[in-house]
């Protein structure tokens, strides 16, 4: 049985579980195993966002460690941390004649959930079903980062009882910024009440993401503003039969 | 850091410059997007354009000196200055030969040579960067901005907010409001009765102008040409009716020959404004019969970015784009990108957190911490810069 590593992402991991288990059980449906490396820890995003790159290196050291023990190509429901993986740790080891191989190697076999669904296994149709109206919010890294935005438009497409509207603006950015909803919180706060007023003028109760960051974020909002809309990750949506 | 906070906190909470800011971002993506619809191959362009760009920066000495040749050879009086306060001191020294040609045609004692001097500006953020018009109307030298934001920013005291619509923090109450205080017409908003108000004033600026003084949008290296755009014509106007003509000009805007200028133009307007052109394109060679014309190409600390990582913020071409696409702009505008002495720095937005602390130091380095990495900026900049990076 064809193998793929999970890279769950620490946002996943601490707050999401319930879309790592999605993401195994639509893997499972396909009759591909998922294997997880127990080592794995955050990829180092906010170390490097925050410019802390001796941080942000030993912790991409430490990652592609964990992975040169493991075989097969890894997934991550993360935009974010799939861009990490193939442009910023390239950059951390720049002129590195002993890491930059191996970081190379790295990224070279790393996929964001989506991308590899469509691009590396041709599928588009999980036989999901969803009763109800969707849209979508590409993330920054998802879509500038990685250039993935066809990839879950067509499956969302495929998801049957789903009527997929468009988000207005939905290429601007929901605010979180990854660090800087916390070093600049009142910028991130007037991003996020645009995003979800774009929700709301959408009409769709339901918000899809590929990144967790973006969730908590825009869900954060939701709850506060004691709003009805909710946010759901993409693979949850995928999975649901 | 808490002045900059305070400072986010107040563009945030007003509101009239929320909704200029809004409009602006609106109409300026619109405007790009339908723009860059005529020219199906941009994301090629953008590859070649950012490849001459870096071209240049990587030989820019050689680039240099051709071009500095070239305008000799043209008969332009060629002056570098390492930083801004010698660039200052080079247009001093024009100015007082300038007050001493007046005074030499002026024989009668008329009283005229107590007239202070007048310089016609055309759009030149080159020139905010050294602070140039406080230096010279510290001396009694009368500066008029001709482009019609500048115009209006300069009525109002005010730095302009955006690199290429300095007034696009401001509704149009805003500026019925200050013609009406200012230049005594009753108050209206209509833009056409507006526009022929500041015309009229501005006539009689390039006619009486002693010197014109203007940026320079690019330096051609093969033909010493330098080029530039206005949609108002001022540019026109300032280098060729009065008798001297100052084109100040940062080292890195060149472009090796006429044909990458072309290649440079067709990304440019529809970047800065959504056209395919600006209303008027000057290259200026040789100065008019009658006229003298000084370049002053300015270092000021663009030889010690381009050995630093950030060279490839020096392919910049001064469209102004990733300002419209920056979410944070968007909530800021320029008047709130202030380094830790509360000085507005003097380029904004995402090209401007990058440059402001890269040329003028850490006064304003918390500035490049105002971003979400969203990487708009990156996805609309004409010549393909990394900013995020």
């Amino acid at each position: 049985m064809t193998q793929v590593q999970l890279f769950v992402t620490c946002l996943v991991d601490s707050f999401f579980p319930k879309t790592g288990q999605a993401i195994v059980d639509i893997f499972s449906r396909l009759g591909i195993g998922v294997d997880f490396a127990r080592e794995q820890t955050c990829c180092g995003q906010p170390q490097f966002n925050a410019g802390l790159r001796k941080d942000a290196r030993a912790i991409a050291e430490h990652t592609i460690k964990v992975f040169e023990r493991t075989q097969g190509d890894i997934v991550t429901p993360s935009g974010s941390c799939a861009h990490m993986f193939r442009h910023n740790y390239l950059e951390l080891f720049d002129g590195d004649p002993a890491w930059l191989p191996r970081a190379k190697s790295l990224a070279a076999r790393t996929f964001e959930f989506t991308e590899y669904l469509v691009d590396k296994l041709g599928v588009t149709d999980l036989g999901a079903n969803w009763d109800g109206t969707l849209t979508y919010h590409p993330s920054c890294h998802t879509l500038r980062g990685i250039n993935v935005d066809g990839q879950p438009r067509a499956l969302l497409a495929n998801v049957r009882g789903a009527t997929v509207v468009e988000l207005p603006h939905a290429e601007e950015c929901c605010g979180f910024g990854g660090i800087m909803s916390v070093e600049h919180p009142e910028l991130s706060a007037e991003w996020l009440k645009r995003k979800i007023s774009n929700l709301e003028a959408s009409q769709s109760p339901t918000l899809v993401v590929t990144d967790a960051g973006c969730l908590m974020h825009i869900a954060g909002g939701l709850n506060r503003q004691a709003k009805s809309q909710r946010v759901m990750h993409i693979a949850e949506v995928l999975n649901s039969l | 850091m808490n002045t900059f906070r305070s400072r986010i906190r107040q563009s945030i909470e007003d509101q009239t410059l929320q909704t200029a800011l809004d409009n602006n971002a609106e109409r300026r993506l619109k405007g790009r997007a339908a723009a860059f619809e005529s020219i199906p191959d941009w994301r090629e362009r953008r590859q070649r354009a950012h490849a001459i760009r870096a071209d240049v920066i990587e030989h820019l000495d050689e680039y240099l000196n051709q071009f500095i040749a070239k305008n000799e050879a043209n008969g332009v009086i060629v002056h570098r200055a390492k930083d801004a306060a010698e660039a200052i001191q080079i247009i001093l020294g024009i100015t007082e030969s300038s007050v001493s040609r007046r005074w030499n045609e002026n024989n009668a004692d008329d009283g005229s040579r107590r007239t202070p001097l007048l310089i016609a500006k055309s759009k030149s953020m080159v020139s905010e960067e050294i602070a140039l018009n406080h230096a010279l109307e510290n001396t009694g030298i009368r500066v008029i901005e001709t482009d019609l934001g500048e115009y209006i920013v300069q009525l109002r005291h005010e730095r302009p907010s955006h690199i290429i619509t300095p007034a696009a923090h401001l509704k149009k109450e805003q500026v019925a409001e200050l013609f009406q205080e200012k230049l005594g017409i009753p108050y209206t908003t209509d833009i056409p009765t507006l526009t022929a108000t500041a015309r009229k004033v501005l006539r009689e600026v390039f006619l009486t102008a002693d010197i014109g003084f203007s940026g320079v949008n690019f330096g051609v290296a093969e033909t010493g040409t330098t080029c530039i755009v206005t949609n108002e014509g001022n540019g026109r106007m300032v280098a060729t009716i009065p008798p001297v003509h100052i084109a100040l000009m940062g080292m890195e805007r060149l472009v090796p020959n006429l044909e990458n200028l072309s290649l440079m133009l067709s990304l440019l307007p529809r970047s800065a404004t959504g056209q395919k052109l600006t209303v008027y394109t000057q290259l200026l060679n040789k100065p008019l019969p009658d006229q003298t014309r000084h370049l002053i190409i300015l270092d000021n600390g663009r030889a010690r970015l381009k050995n630093s990582p950030l060279k490839e913020s020096l392919y910049c071409i001064r469209c102004g784009a990733c300002l419209n696409a920056c979410p944070v702009f968007r909530e800021l505008s320029g008047h709130a990108y202030i380094g830790k002495d509360n000085s507005i720095a003097p380029y904004p937005g995402p090209i401007g957190s990058v440059i402001s602390p890269g040329l003028l130091g850490e006064n304003y380095v918390h500035l490049a911490q105002a971003s979400s990495l969203c990487g708009a900026c990156k996805d609309v900049c004409p010549v393909d810069i990394d900013l995020p990076k």
